[in-house]
């Protein structure tokens, strides 16, 4: 079930990069790349404190569709 | 329940016919490889083999390192090198190049893990053959200098990584690195770790496999013994006991 994220709009919107983001998460620039790039989708936990960070709801930043 | 019981047999009947398949396949090549080591182990091309295999290793020994040094760790080198002056470079805000970086110190560790093991190759080789004292001393000299190189190197590519990743712990220095070096890595690294690890158990065990029937054949052809065999069932059992014990810790509730 692929997932899909805008955490790099929301990134960008906040001015910081991967490196500052990842420290703010308590995860490493590769996580937050991996993430962006739908390679990684995260725990609970993660995208919770990445939506926090953020200032939006989880599903804002993340949302999947359904195999058809 | 039923439909879980139905699937199960479905898919066991569906893989059976190539399973059997590969296992007369395997029998055949065994026959084969079984024969030829017998029919090698009574000819002349026993003593011509083992002479040739004895004279390549008398030749070769005193210039391992040496080979090591020119094709792996010098190139490994010059890759830790270039992935360093990217890193000096790099502003904070490009994100092509720390992936760039990360890429060049993997090949680094890959390159220096394998000089590693010729180097022990070449090392075990001073033992088995003989090269003459000025050969050992050759041999054995340059494996130790190429072995501190390699130390060094490896040194530098993890302080890099450690630099471009603030968050990873431990000095490669340290007894316990591997450990704090895990402990520090976050959720999506730890899952990289695993699946690469799995992925290394299943082909030590299947390489383990081979290694068995190729140390057997071995005995027969060249009567090596008892020794590499159980050497080679040692580690299987090892992979396999200790992946299958952490396995079941896991699945307790902490």
């Amino acid at each position: 079930m692929p997932l899909n994220n805008n955490l790099k709009e929301h990134r960008a919107r906040l001015g910081l990069n991967q490196q500052q983001l990842g420290a703010l998460a308590g995860v490493s620039r590769q996580t937050i790349s991996q993430i962006e790039r739908g390679d990684y989708s995260p725990s609970v936990t993660l995208a919770l404190k990445l939506s926090k960070i953020c200032g939006v709801t989880v599903e804002e930043i993340f949302s999947f569709t359904e195999d058809e | 329940m039923d439909n879980n019981k139905e699937k199960i047999k479905k898919d066991n009947k569906k893989a059976i016919p190539k399973f059997l398949l590969i296992l007369l396949v395997c029998a055949v090549i065994g026959g084969v490889f079984g024969y030829s080591s017998v029919a090698l182990s009574v000819s002349n091309w026993r003593d011509v083999f083992s002479n040739s295999v004895y004279e390549f290793l008398r030749i070769i020994t005193p210039y391992i390192s040496i080979i090591s040094f020119t094709v792996l760790v010098l190139p490994a080198y010059i890759i830790y090198r270039k992935a360093l002056k990217l890193a000096d470079g790099w502003d904070g805000e490009e994100e092509d190049i720390p992936e760039s970086i990360d890429k060049k110190l993997n090949l680094v560790i890959l390159f220096i893990s394998i000089a590693t093991l010729v180097g022990f190759f070449g090392i075990s080789c001073i033992m088995i053959v003989n090269c003459g004292a000025g050969g050992s001393v050759l041999a054995f000299i340059s494996f130790i200098v190429v072995e501190l190189l390699i130390a060094v190197i490896q040194q530098k590519a993890i302080d890099l990584t450690r630099r471009m990743n603030p968050e990873k712990q431990g000095s490669v220095y340290d007894t316990k690195f591997e450990k704090k070096w895990y402990e520090s890595c976050d959720e999506a690294e730890k899952r990289n770790i695993g699946e690469a690890a799995y992925y290394s158990f299943r082909i030590t065990t299947k390489s383990c496999i081979v290694l068995w029937c190729v140390a057997m054949f071995a005995h027969i052809a060249f009567n090596t013994g008892v020794f590499p065999i159980v050497l080679v069932l040692l580690i299987a059992g090892i992979s396999q006991i200790s992946y299958m014990v952490k396995a079941m810790k896991l699945q307790q509730s902490k």
